[in-house]
């Protein structure tokens, strides 16, 4: 009787989420792989002629530089998260006592819009901006720097908006690693650097690589910001398939563009399982 | 006499502002098996820590091989340890492990790749180079921790409850093997545990800790048959204490309140005691009892018998309402009923005085 209750209780639950993923998820993706194979009508429509034009078309080296670039951004954002979140998280958890509040200031952004974040970036970058209003007041540059709307302005975006995601999953597996192999190391001759090299990033390295695909693949997609930061001088994958929903109309290769990027992530992420193996399960997160 | 490889003196370590080590000194000498034993919370761990170098004292001085070692890293001083749980690296498989110190090193690889085989061989484990940590059962785990400090040729070896972990008939065996590798390397072995059965067994010498200090050093038979302070009488085996009065001592003797009697126990072994109310220590085997009146004995009541294995264990209770225990190895012996009357007796030379402790 009990158990039969238990049922009911356990399909209430799960049953909506069930119905969230198969019309929210799964569905919206079956129709988008269904486009993709199909044709633009000249008013913008969806013609249902199947063809794989759409994917032909990529090869066009304008669309190969997106990708290219894409994933250059995506690439730079990841090694400079991984570089600054490390050593944040490794040091957040050395300072026992300020662990929390460091912790919660690494979270606070989250409470905010990352849209509005970015605007505040902006007013910072512009040429106008609070930046160049400091530089020029004390001496240091003649004339305002174009800052914004550049690949070093998106990269200062990407980093920031991107930094949580690394350092959570570092922060996590730093912490859960225990204390003892470190002392073991040193106990056999290991220098500090030694037994970070040797212990403590191999132990991490469940963290390592979730971070860095927790970051890599949002910012492989990520479009309002290499929109609002880099404005028409730069074009990523994300703003390539913006327009083609939004402004050219152009579905069906939106549709393919679409595939190709989750493709890309999908096989991120089987050589991620490659590398943790059959510990993925496992205090990763 | 020997030489001394560990001189540790007035060491005393605070965690804010907590004594953890009220004050120890402690030498070791080369080749000896000390073991440091106590219950938990007594400092013993943390003592091992400031040899091993993962703390430093708060005060006091570490010597090794005459050379002040106390503000040292752990790897800038030759000592290895055998950690409680191993804390073998699980991304390395059993070679990695043990040739971890050589690499380290940077011993070339030929040489690194003899010595794991040596000691593969010296801890039972030839055959297994390629196997993985998390396959290993706890004694294999065990043997390769011991391997992995070894190599590297210690000065001293530091073992951190190695056995704990381990199922008694396993422990017992590897409380031989240890014993038997610590011989044949002449290595200068630190021990910790809380067992008292381990300790006697395998030791050298013992320091009896207790709440930051050492009780007592001394062989396993000192620390046995001559405990000098109540805690180490009652954490070393099974122990009658009864309290008494000093009535006297000279340049012979030492004469004791026994009930209505008076007892002298030999001089030489209580050379400071500093009460005069203070307690004699009988250990059960050396007590017997009787329902005819002996020359001299104490009154008493038979409680319970208990049948243990290889001994019968008989509690009685003395008029003063103490409840006392016996052991009797002669179990053929016909046992005197519950509840009747006897006498409790004992050879004065049986007879350890101790003292309250700090």
């Amino acid at each position: 009787m009990k158990n039969k209750n238990n049922n009911i209780l356990k399909n209430l639950t799960i049953g909506p989420i069930y119905f969230w993923i198969l019309f929210f998820v799964a569905i919206p993706l079956l129709y988008i792989v269904f486009i993709s194979f199909m044709q633009r009508g000249d008013d913008g429509s969806i013609v249902y002629i199947p063809t794989i034009s759409n994917y032909t078309r990529m090869a066009n080296s304008l669309y190969v530089k997106v990708f290219w670039d894409s994933i250059v951004v995506a690439t730079i954002t990841t090694l400079f998260t991984l570089g600054f979140g490390y050593p944040f998280a490794y040091f957040a958890i050395k300072i026992k006592k300020y662990k929390f509040i460091i912790m919660m200031l690494i979270m606070a952004p989250f409470l905010t819009n990352s849209l509005i974040r970015t605007y505040g970036w902006i007013v910072i970058l512009s040429t106008e901006g609070m930046l160049n209003h400091v530089l020029l007041r004390i001496g240091i540059v003649k004339e305002p720097l174009k800052m914004l709307y550049s690949y070093g302005a998106v990269m200062i975006g990407m980093i920031y908006t991107m930094f949580p995601f690394m350092v959570l999953p570092l922060y996590n597996s730093i912490d859960k690693m225990d204390k003892a192999y470190i002392e073991a190391a040193k106990d056999l001759g290991a220098s500090r650097w030694n037994t970070f090299r040797t212990v403590t990033i191999p132990l991490t390295m469940p963290g390592i690589v979730a971070g860095c695909i927790l970051v890599f693949i949002p910012s492989v997609g990520l479009f309002f910001i290499s929109d609002l930061m880099g404005g028409s001088n730069v074009m990523l994958i994300g703003n390539l398939i913006k327009n083609q929903f939004l402004e050219a109309n152009d579905w069906p290769f939106g549709a393919a563009l679409s595939i190709v990027m989750i493709l890309l992530s999908l096989i991120l992420i089987l050589v991620y399982v490659k590398i943790i193996g059959k510990k993925l399960d496992t205090e990763v997160f | 006499m020997s030489e001394v490889i560990l001189e540790m003196d007035n060491i005393i370590k605070k965690f804010e502002n907590q004594e953890v080590i009220k004050n120890i000194s402690i030498k070791v000498n080369k080749g000896e098996f000390l073991t440091l034993l106590g219950p938990s919370g007594c400092g013993k761990t943390t003592t091992l820590r400031i040899i091993a170098g993962f703390e430093n004292p708060t005060s006091g001085s570490v010597l090794l091989e005459g050379i002040h070692v106390e503000n040292k890293q752990p790897n800038e001083r030759n000592v290895n340890t055998v950690f409680q749980n191993y804390a073998l690296f699980p991304h390395m498989n059993v070679f990695e492990n043990i040739s971890y110190g050589l690499k380290i090193r940077k011993v070339n690889k030929l040489e690194i790749k003899k010595r794991v085989i040596e000691m593969l061989s010296l801890v039972q484990l030839e055959g297994y180079e390629k196997r993985k940590i998390e396959g290993l059962s706890g004694g294999q785990k065990q043997r390769v921790a011991i391997g992995r400090a070894l190599i590297n040729n210690p000065k001293i070896l530091l073992l951190d409850e190695p056995l704990g972990a381990l199922d008694l008939k396993l422990r017992k065996q590897m409380q031989i093997e240890l014993k038997r590798l610590q011989k044949k390397l002449q290595i200068t072995f630190v021990y910790v545990t809380h067992d008292q059965e381990e300790a006697l067994n395998m030791s050298d010498r013992i320091a009896v800790m207790n709440e930051g200090i050492i009780e007592q050093i001394g062989s396993p038979q000192d620390i046995y048959e001559r405990p000098k302070t109540k805690f180490v009488a009652g954490f070393i085996g099974e122990s009658n204490l009864i309290k008494t009065n000093i009535k006297k001592i000279d340049e012979e003797k030492v004469s004791f309140e026994f009930g209505e009697y008076e007892m002298n126990v030999n001089y030489k072994n209580y050379d400071n005691l500093k009460n005069r109310e203070t307690y004699i220590l009988i250990r059960p085997e050396n007590i017997k009892y009787t329902s005819s009146k002996p020359r001299y004995g104490l009154r008493s009541t038979i409680k319970e018998h208990s049948y243990i294995g290889s001994i019968i264990k008989t509690t009685v209770e003395l008029e003063s309402g103490q409840e006392i225990i016996v052991c009797d190895y002669d179990k053929k012996k016909k046992l005197i009923g519950i509840g009747s009357e006897v006498w409790v007796y004992f050879e004065p030379e049986d007879v350890v005085i101790v003292e309250e402790g700090d």
